[in-house]
């Protein structure tokens, strides 16, 4: 709702306080004249801009956080609660507040209270804390020497994760992590490799914090919470394939974006202003800003959690975090030096824009990849759903910008001796290469499979 | 052009992906190969490996990491993995900030009268290598593939540099070679050569590694340590990946103003490569294969991989044996001599070069075929004499064990057989490979022969994988196609 059409709900009352105010010479029986007023008022940005001032001074941090909420309107005991921050009593806090024009009651048919705060003048709050912080963040127009950029590894980490517990036999401990040689197995095979040493006091990050290393426990708690993942009983790890195929059905950008709303769900627990502090970062970061200002900025919404001092919890619960999601990125140009931090491209996309409307660039592409004479399957256009097909019969040899699989004898046997399709595989290499499948390779593919047991095709010609 | 770098410094190149259409709009006028060097090649992605070595040449040119990463993230197709920016900035640190002392002085009273003859010309990536190695750092590599002209470039230092120079080499008739190169590109006469060891007070000296470190009666390293206060002031180490690591570290010890190392490949199997670039220094020129192949500097060369059946007795006592035993009879398989038989038929008209491991299947080859065998009892001479004889035309096929693996110089030969060797060994691949790498304009076939159903297919699966990284087209046929005349 604007703030014309609550003026326009609003109780002559209510217009008369406002117009007090703001100081305004209009007469106070028309409502009609008094709602013009107060809108001629509040839409002059100057005389804005003299209010915005005042509401700063009286209300601080509460306003901050009303200006950044995701919502514009608040049950009764959420309004109040977000007023006493600002350290006014509950019912002075509230009258005072309905009288400066920026929150309004409004009483629906079901007769339930609640308040709001007009789009528009909550869109200008934020325009006008945006230009407040903007003053006082540094950032730099250049490029640092060195960014770490993760793009979409997380993604990427997440469809080798499930592919290995697809691929493999993934046991678990009694407590229900999976053992030591998994995890390092799976860091060879990440694009983005953590120690796996953990410090002895881990909690309030998820699940499995306690048992993995940052980044791998959120994949993974992610993966679980999404049914993708089970921990069976006889002490076992399984995909569930219906749950995984549902998945990577959505857009990759959208599956990412699942994994950052699962992020703000799970790391919400401990840092409890986890989206007003990526909310102030988004409208800060779009370049290149230094991360000690951009930190003295947040500060108010960061506190200490146990063992992590604020600066911990920015650092490494915040800022590292956002880095492996793909929506920040750090730059730096030596080691001593100042840290830059910034929201990247698709940390804007993820951030703002709804799934329905996230662009997914990666439309279905006829050539995706490419069979190398060297028995190594490139894939250039990243397609998990296809990339599950390839595992089949040949393993991730590396990953990064792109993935690369090998085929190697055992890779086909393994395939056969599980029952899978061999030739659709085959298929599969042949009309979504860009080029045929090298005659070489072909060659020892059809006397593996002749090994195998199966029907070879052209063996000895 | 697309690229998408790796976390360990792969940067997969295609060509043909280039989605955007645009012109590329390269600022810094660098290219992909002033800092990576290409390691696999293929039609549609060519695989490129950042090089440390060509990173500090970069910033020893003036370039900065800045100006990498900037140029590494125009074309980029994603982020540039952070252990790769890290790579290039230390690297192009370290160049900059050790002092560049390329050359060293050498006391105008060592200077000897040496000069290429004029008559002689470089082509232009011996004279590339050569430069490289003057102006760079005292110690240094080459890395040439066979028959690229290992010895040409060598020499030519020689001659720039005019100091008194040791030539250290794998064996006698490789020794010879370098002699006879010598006399034939530079102004020295015989009577300036040192050809035996015997003698250290002559200007040139050339000997084997093994005579250099072999041991008098007393178990003194006699001759090594003549040498070694002889001081010369330019070593030059050929074929320096061959050899074993403990001759190496004895030979390494030689005081030198300048090392010279050369090398057809610095793939070891027991992955040591590391202990050659330490001990004589890094690899300041390199070039590959397939880049002489399309300049028209090496002839193209197919491989062809022949299956040939293990059977009746043979095949029973295969399956039999134990695990070297099983080798050793795949390796000798008597139909391989058949097969090869056909093949030295088939290319009546070109010369063959025919190589294996075990010594009796070449002899009954060489019965067969009545052609002469070069193996470890052949006299010194007699083989300088079937080389020689092989060179100029008299004999269209020559059958060699494992002695022809380096260092000497059969440049008619077009085909090549591979009867057995130790097929994992990509070192030994690339030496046989060049045997008949040499330009004379005609196509190049490379049979090796392999036992269908043994153990031996699995390794020439590996071999398969370093061929075609390397450039080359593979191939497998079965035995009966050569029958049918394909």
């Amino acid at each position: 709702m604007r703030l014309s059409e609550c003026l326009n709900h609003a109780s002559i009352s209510t217009l008369q306080a406002i117009a007090q105010n703001l100081q305004l010479s209009c007469t106070m029986y028309s409502k009609l004249d008094l709602v013009q007023s107060i809108l001629e008022s509040l839409r002059n940005p100057l005389s804005l801009a003299e209010q915005l001032d005042q509401w700063h001074e009286e209300w601080g941090v509460s306003l901050r956080r009303i200006a950044l909420h995701r919502r514009n309107v608040f049950a009764k005991e959420e309004i109040e609660h977000l007023l006493a921050s600002a350290g006014h009593d509950t019912v002075n806090g509230l009258q005072k507040a309905l009288a400066q024009g920026w929150l309004f009651l409004q009483n629906d048919s079901s007769r339930r209270r609640y308040y709001i705060v007009p789009k528009d003048i909550q869109m200008a709050l934020r325009d006008d804390f945006q230009r407040r912080w903007r003053a006082q963040v540094r950032v730099r127009t250049d490029d640092p020497l060195v960014q770490v950029d993760e793009g979409m590894a997380a993604l990427h980490d997440l469809h080798t994760l499930l592919q290995y517990v697809q691929q493999r036999e993934v046991r678990l401990t009694a407590s229900g992590a999976m053992y030591k040689r998994h995890v390092q197995q799976l860091m060879e095979l990440f694009e983005v490799e953590e120690s796996i040493e953990l410090p002895q006091w881990r909690f309030g990050y998820g699940r499995r914090t306690y048992d993995y290393p940052d980044r791998l426990a959120l994949l993974y708690d992610f993966a679980y919470d999404e049914g993708i993942v089970i921990e069976r009983q006889d002490e076992r790890l399984t995909v569930d394939p219906a749950r995984l195929s549902d998945f990577l059905t959505l857009g990759r950008k959208t599956q990412l974006r699942r994994l950052l709303q699962f992020y703000v769900r799970t790391y919400r627990r401990p840092i409890p202003r986890l989206y007003d502090i990526m909310e102030t970062i988004r409208l800060l970061a779009d370049v290149w800003t230094s991360n000690t200002s951009l930190y003295a900025i947040c500060a108010p919404q960061i506190q200490a959690f146990y063992y992590d001092q604020p600066t911990d919890v920015w650092d490494q619960r915040v800022v590292k975090m956002l880095v492996h999601l793909g929506v920040a990125r750090i730059g730096y140009d030596d080691d001593s030096g100042e840290r830059w931090f910034q929201i990247t491209k698709l940390g804007q996309e993820l951030l703002t824009q709804d799934e329905a409307d996230l662009p997914d660039e990666l439309t279905y592409q006829q050539a995706a990849l490419v069979v190398q004479p060297n028995f190594e399957i490139v894939v250039m256009v990243p397609d998990a759903r296809m990339e599950a097909q390839i595992a089949e019969f040949a393993e991730l040899k590396s990953s990064g910008a792109l993935r690369v699989y090998r085929i190697l004898d055992r890779t086909v046997e393994r395939g056969l001796s599980l029952g899978r399709d061999f030739e659709a595989w085959r298929a599969l290499l042949a009309t979504r290469g860009m080029a045929p499948i090298p005659v070489n390779v072909d060659r020892m593919l059809a006397e593996w499979v002749g090994r195998g047991g199966v029907q070879a095709a052209g063996l000895g010609s | 052009m697309v690229v998408f770098p790796q976390a360990d410094g792969r940067l997969y190149v295609s060509r043909s992906l280039d989605r955007s259409g645009h012109l590329e709009t390269n600022h810094s006028s660098l290219t992909l190969d002033d800092f990576a060097q290409p390691i696999q090649f293929f039609d549609e992605v060519t695989v490129y490996q950042v090089s440390p070595l060509r990173l500090r040449e970069l910033a020893r040119g003036g370039r900065s990491a800045g100006d990498v990463l900037q140029y590494l993230r125009q074309i980029a197709q994603a982020p540039i993995p952070i252990q790769v920016q890290h790579t290039i900035i230390a690297e192009m640190k370290s160049a900059s900030l050790a002092s560049p002392e390329p050359t060293v002085k050498v006391t105008p009273a060592a200077e000897l009268a040496i000069d290429l003859r004029q008559e002689k010309a470089l082509r232009a990536y011996q004279y590339n290598a050569v430069q490289a190695f003057l102006n760079g750092p005292a110690h240094g590599v080459i890395v040439l593939p066979c028959g690229a002209g290992k010895t040409v470039v060598g020499t030519a230092i020689l001659a720039s540099l005019r100091m008194p120079t040791l030539i250290l080499a794998p064996n006698e008739a490789a020794c010879e070679q370098w002699k006879q190169h010598l006399l034939a590109w530079t102004t020295l006469s015989e009577c300036d050569l040192d050809v035996h060891a015997d003698n250290p007070d002559k200007p040139v000296a050339i000997a084997t590694y093994g005579r250099l470190v072999a041991r008098d009666r007393k178990g003194q390293l006699r001759r090594l340590e003549r040498y070694r206060q002889r001081g010369f002031a330019l070593v030059i180490y050929d074929e320096v990946h061959t050899l074993p690591a403990r001759w190496f570290r004895l030979t390494s010890e030689l005081a030198a103003a300048r090392k010279l190392g050369l090398s057809a490949t610095l793939v070891r199997e027991d992955g040591r490569v590391g202990d050659v670039l330490s001990l004589v220094g890094p690899v300041v020129f390199q070039t590959q294969a397939r880049d002489l192949t399309d300049s028209g500097h090496l002839a193209p060369v197919r491989c062809v991989e022949v299956r040939v059946p293990l059977i009746g007795r043979d095949r029973q006592d295969y399956e039999r044996g134990s695990a070297a035993d099983k080798h050793r009879i795949a390796a000798q398989n008597p139909s391989k001599l058949d097969a090869a038989t056909e093949i030295c038929a088939l290319h009546r008209a070109e010369r063959t070069l025919v190589m294996g491991y075990y010594t009796s299947p070449l002899h009954e080859l060489a019965n067969r075929l009545r052609v002469p065998v070069i193996d470890g009892r052949t006299l010194h001479s007699e083989r300088l004499r079937l080389y020689n004889e092989f060179r100029a035309g008299g004999l269209p096929v020559l059958i060699v064990s494992r002695v022809a693996n380096a260092a000497i110089d059969l440049p008619s030969a077009t085909i090549a057989v591979q009867l057995s060797g130790l097929y994992g060994s990509r070192q030994e691949e690339a030496q046989r490979l060049g045997r008949i790498l040499r330009p004379n304009g005609k196509q190049a076939i490379f049979y090796s022969l392999v036992s269908d159903q043994t153990v031996e297919v699995r390794r020439a699966f590996h071999r398969q994988s370093y061929l075609v990284e390397q450039g080359y087209t593979y191939e497998i046929v079965a035995v009966d196609a050569l029958y049918q005349g394909g």
